[in-house]
């Protein structure tokens, strides 16, 4: 399920936000995104699994307060909030303008919310086992389209190879690495896990298996479209997968692309949902997460339609430095706080068993 | 709807473009409608194919004002091969890029070439054993440059790398389009005994050479050859040298390899491009002696040697003629400039920078060429009349 979720980014528009001033070192910011993203998955799984029967809700306020404690679920919530409506603006706008442009964009949304809520409504089971079927999937698309892309490709894309030296590669991967905060759902599903305690290892195993991904994928596309026009691009992946033309016989992969980001979106916004309704039902103390859903969904589909006039705004601000602290200060900064609460809780118990 | 399988764009004073598409007419099968329709003499062909044209201030609004003409909706997903007439091309293509860009519909995969001609009339003929004309045309393409390579690489996607990339320029296909029928000309050939005689429409040879986005020239086949010896984007091509015995010998060759070093020395940069051939005898054209040598001994290792040293001669004269000439224009096709940009970018920032096609038309390139005549068909030596 992580691999998938943190797939679609990649899927979506990473190279584009990576390759800004990275441009054809874009591989090597999605090497430093992987090894970033491995450092996320520490910082809040390595904590959840401290506090196996609780979810990042509970064990918040029991680390730092109630109330301050809550004012952290808050953010916690406002930026799942942001994350799942962003992602199901994007696939709706990929959706119109390569597809059907004539179509409504509520009605997209209106449809990814719909069966997000039904998934999410009839359990965290049913969006495994959905994710057990579709996950196989998405790999046999990408495994399947990611090597037929390489059949456009021109290595002189990629030279010269670190030219400019680090601090472009560095400063491009602010916004991959904001977007590593789609983590925080593991605060609130590693309770539900069977095995809660060896959660980390398989997250850290697939967090890193994405970062592969995505780094193949950065290398194709900078390969296949060269640095400039996969950076204009606005969806760089599926359009790089366009140009694939083997001996006149295959061509249009990138629906393989489109079907994968699909199966990902519905996974990943389904898991978002369900951590938003189980979240805010802890902080509510709600026996139930299900009444919260149509509610909670009604929100996720006014703020995938208000928030952002249009893609390149959507862009733009993802792009911008806002996003980046934005993330940092809501989740980041929390869990660092969360961390020092349990570091100084386990020495004061430490310090009294000696005693 | 209706899908377009050739799209020509053209530009007219005062910078309107015209678009013209070529479309593959499905019921010429079932000799219902007379579109494309050439009567004369009461007998009336349905052409499998229909040209129709729009103008607008924008390749896009040019396109879409087709459809003010045209009985169906346009579909452009599987627009083959693009067209570019001359007077475009050394105007500027930049609008047609970016149409090509931002339609979803578009591909970059699209052939594209520059029309040396009457477009309209090369999208109005026949092909004579092609029933729609536009697949006939990407066909050509992809089968000059595999058989010949005498012409560069075609894709749009290829040249828009290319024209991102600094130091190297693109070139394009070039088209010549050999017939320009007066209204009813081709159907009277076809009336006056009967049967049709089908005469080639055009002829793929060589290519144009662009500035970033505004052509400078053309390259002959020649030409464009060399330029494809030193990208190592030559899979077959035929060459005819004379042979030490006599006679003209036809050699096929294929590219054993290519490789660019280069020194940088202070401000002076030289190139050596070293080639690798392949050649295998084709043909021998000699006048038979009776009883005399054989037009072709591939024992003879002396004469073998000779006919690959002067092979390897006609190859560096077609690549130096072919430098000479882009020096002349000022257009990089080679990629010598792209070359110190990937592999010395230092020098390039500090020294070369903005400053390439000084650098370019004073470059020293040393060109190496060896010819491996490995091959003399399914005979060795000619035969000898007695």
């Amino acid at each position: 399920m992580l691999f998938i979720t943190r797939s679609s980014i990649s899927i979506a528009t990473l190279p584009a936000l990576t390759m800004g001033s990275a441009a054809q070192d874009a591989w090597a910011a999605s090497l430093v995104i992987a090894l970033g993203s491995v450092l996320i998955v520490l910082l809040i799984a390595g904590l959840g699994i401290r506090f196996e029967d609780k979810s990042v809700v509970r064990f918040s306020q029991e680390l730092l307060g109630k109330p301050f404690g809550m004012a952290i679920t808050i953010g916690f919530l406002i930026v799942l909030l942001h994350f799942v409506g962003a992602e199901a603006r994007l696939y709706a706008e990929l959706i119109i303008g390569s597809f059907v442009p004539d179509t409504p964009i509520p009605f997209i949304v209106g449809s990814m919310v719909i069966l997000a809520a039904i998934a999410c409504y009839l359990g965290v089971e049913t969006i495994g086992r959905t994710s057990d079927v579709l996950v196989p999937l998405f790999t046999l698309a990408i495994l399947i389209a990611l090597p037929m892309g390489f059949s456009a490709f021109d290595s002189r894309s990629l030279e010269p190879v670190l030219a400019r030296g680090l601090k472009p590669v560095l400063s491009s991967t602010a916004t991959s690495l904001a977007l590593g905060g789609k983590y925080l759902s593991l605060g609130v599903l590693i309770p539900q896990a069977t095995k809660p305690t060896r959660i980390l290892l398989p997250a850290v195993a697939t967090t890193l298996l994405a970062g592969i991904t995505q780094t193949l994928i950065a290398v194709m596309v900078v390969g296949v479209l060269g640095p400039d026009l996969g950076n204009s691009s606005v969806f760089p992946f599926l359009s790089a997968l366009r140009a694939v033309n083997i001996i006149r016989l295959i061509q249009r992969v990138e629906a393989l692309g489109t079907i994968a980001w699909g199966f990902a979106i519905l996974v990943d916004t389904s898991v978002l949902l369900y951590v938003l309704c189980r979240a805010t039902s802890e902080l509510m103390d709600l026996q139930d997460y299900r009444p919260l859903v149509g509610p909670i969904a009604t929100v996720w589909f006014v703020y995938s339609m208000q928030s952002y006039d249009n893609l390149l705004s959507l862009l733009h601000f993802h792009e911008s430095p806002a996003f980046a602290v934005f993330v940092t200060v809501t989740v980041f900064v929390p869990y660092a706080l969360l961390w020092i609460a349990y570091g100084i809780r386990t020495l004061k118990v430490f310090e009294k068993r000696r005693r | 709807m209706t899908y377009p399988s050739v799209l020509a764009f053209d530009i007219e004073d005062p910078g309107e473009f015209t678009v013209i598409a070529q479309f593959p007419n499905p019921t010429a099968a079932t000799s219902q409608g007379s579109v494309g329709t050439l009567a004369s003499g009461g007998t009336a062909v349905t052409l499998p194919f229909w040209a129709n044209s729009g103008r607008g201030a924008s390749p896009f609004a040019a396109v879409k004002n087709i459809e003010l003409t045209t009985s169906r909706q346009l579909s452009l997903s599987h627009v083959d091969v693009v067209l570019i007439s001359e007077k475009l091309a050394r105007a500027g293509i930049g609008p047609v890029l970016e149409f090509f860009l931002r339609h979803p519909e578009l591909r970059l995969i699209s052939e594209v070439a520059v029309v040396q001609g009457d477009m309209r009339a090369l999208l109005e003929s026949e092909f004579p054993l092609e029933p729609n004309p536009g697949l006939g045309l990407l066909g050509m393409l992809e089968y000059v440059r595999n058989q010949q390579s005498q012409i560069p690489r075609g894709q749009l996607l290829d040249k828009l790398r290319i024209i991102s990339f600094p130091g190297i320029d693109p070139a394009f296909i070039r088209v010549i389009v050999l017939q320009t029928p007066e209204a009813g000309q081709q159907a009277e050939q076809r009336s006056t005994d009967g049967t049709p005689i089908p005469k080639p429409a055009l002829k793929v040879h060589g290519s144009a050479v662009f500035d970033d986005d505004k052509m400078v020239g053309w390259f002959d086949a020649a030409e464009s050859l060399g330029v494809n010896w030193v990208l190592g984007h030559v899979s077959r091509a035929v060459l005819t040298v004379e042979s030490p015995q006599g006679g003209l010998v036809s050699l096929e060759l294929k590219q054993g390899g290519c490789g660019i070093r280069y020194t940088v020395s202070g401000n002076s940069i030289t190139m050596t491009a070293t080639i690798e051939v392949l050649a295998r005898v084709q043909d021998v054209v000699k006048e038979s002696v009776p009883g005399g040598h054989p037009a072709f001994d591939p024992e003879d290792t002396a004469v073998i040697q000779s006919i690959a040293d002067r092979a390897a001669e006609a190859i560096r004269n077609d690549i130096e003629h072919a430098i000479a000439k882009a020096k002349q224009l000022g257009v990089d096709v080679f990629g010598f400039g792209n070359t110190i940009y990937r592999k010395e970018p230092q020098v390039w920032n500090e020294i070369v920078k903005g400053r390439w096609d000084e650098f370019f038309k004073a470059l020293d390139v040393n060109i190496e060429v060896e010819v491996n005549l490995r091959r003399t068909g399914l005979t060795a030596r000619s035969i000898i009349p007695r």
